[in-house]
């Protein structure tokens, strides 16, 4: 984060892989921002994420990696999103079946 | 659909591959869905996301693609370059970016467990550097005790 902050100037291409590593959310929104601010001053972005957070930068291309290679999907279609809109929708269903005794 | 390189906002527009030379599809990292089932991949002039289960690619699609824009494998901003170990999966060789003309000022390459790498040359710089002022202070001091010595041999 600090790297981002303090390091990157703009007018510059950055490939990161697992920004979020040690992130918080809020960071993470704060990392969205900052991106964004890094965007306006021309640069462009290549990110390896499993965050929902930080893969809903607006009119982003998302590539999947699917059995088959990757492919494009929207954020709502992101299996990663997915999971974890499910999982805070109904965290009691989820752990009733994961945390079942045999 | 064609897009014009020069509407373009971003540098990097394609991530070409080509299969020559040293390819072998039963090979990793060839074998992988992530690498074989493609020959060009369009980016997004602004961002765009490389998503995926762990162990799908990742980290190996996005290692090379920072290799063929001319970073350091173990990662940091280019000419933050002193390579150590060689830790790079040879797919770089078979990847090229279509870039438009847009120049970049400013670069990094984060990988995902770099924070420690980058961290640990950090480290070394700071120590090497020490290491060069005690010497040279060590230096300075020889060069004074030296011409002490040699005066005072001289007075002898």
């Amino acid at each position: 984060m600090s790297l981002l902050m303090h390091r990157f100037g703009g007018e510059g291409l950055y490939i990161l892989d697992e920004p979020e590593a040690a992130l918080s959310p809020q960071r993470q929104l704060a990392f969205l921002s900052r991106m964004h601010d890094l965007i306006q001053r021309k640069s462009q972005f290549i990110i390896a994420t499993h965050s929902p957070i930080i893969m809903a930068y607006p009119e982003a291309w998302i590539y999947e990696l699917q059995e088959g290679g990757p492919m494009r999907v929207d954020w709502e279609n992101v299996e990663h999103v997915d999971t974890t809109r499910q999982f805070l929708k109904h965290p009691q269903s989820y752990l009733k079946v994961l945390l079942e005794d045999e | 659909m064609e897009r014009s390189s020069f509407d373009f906002k971003g540098n990097v527009m394609d991530i070409v591959q080509n299969r020559q030379d040293h390819w072998d599809n039963t090979q990793y990292p060839y074998n992988l869905d992530a690498v074989q089932s493609w020959d060009r991949l369009a980016l997004h002039e602004n961002v765009t996301f490389i998503v995926g289960e762990n162990g799908s690619g990742k980290s190996t699609l996005i290692e090379a693609i920072a290799i063929a824009a001319g970073f350091n494998p173990e990662g940091g901003s280019k000419n933050f370059n002193f390579s150590t170990e060689e830790s790079h999966s040879p797919l770089s060789e078979h990847i090229r970016l279509s870039r438009a003309p847009k120049r970049n000022k400013d670069g990094y390459f984060l990988r995902a467990e770099s924070y420690f790498n980058v961290a640990s040359n950090i480290n070394e710089l700071d120590r090497a550097l020490a290491l060069a002022l005690q010497l040279s202070i060590l230096t300075a001091a020889r060069h004074f005790i030296n011409n002490r010595m040699g005066r005072a041999l001289c007075l002898c």
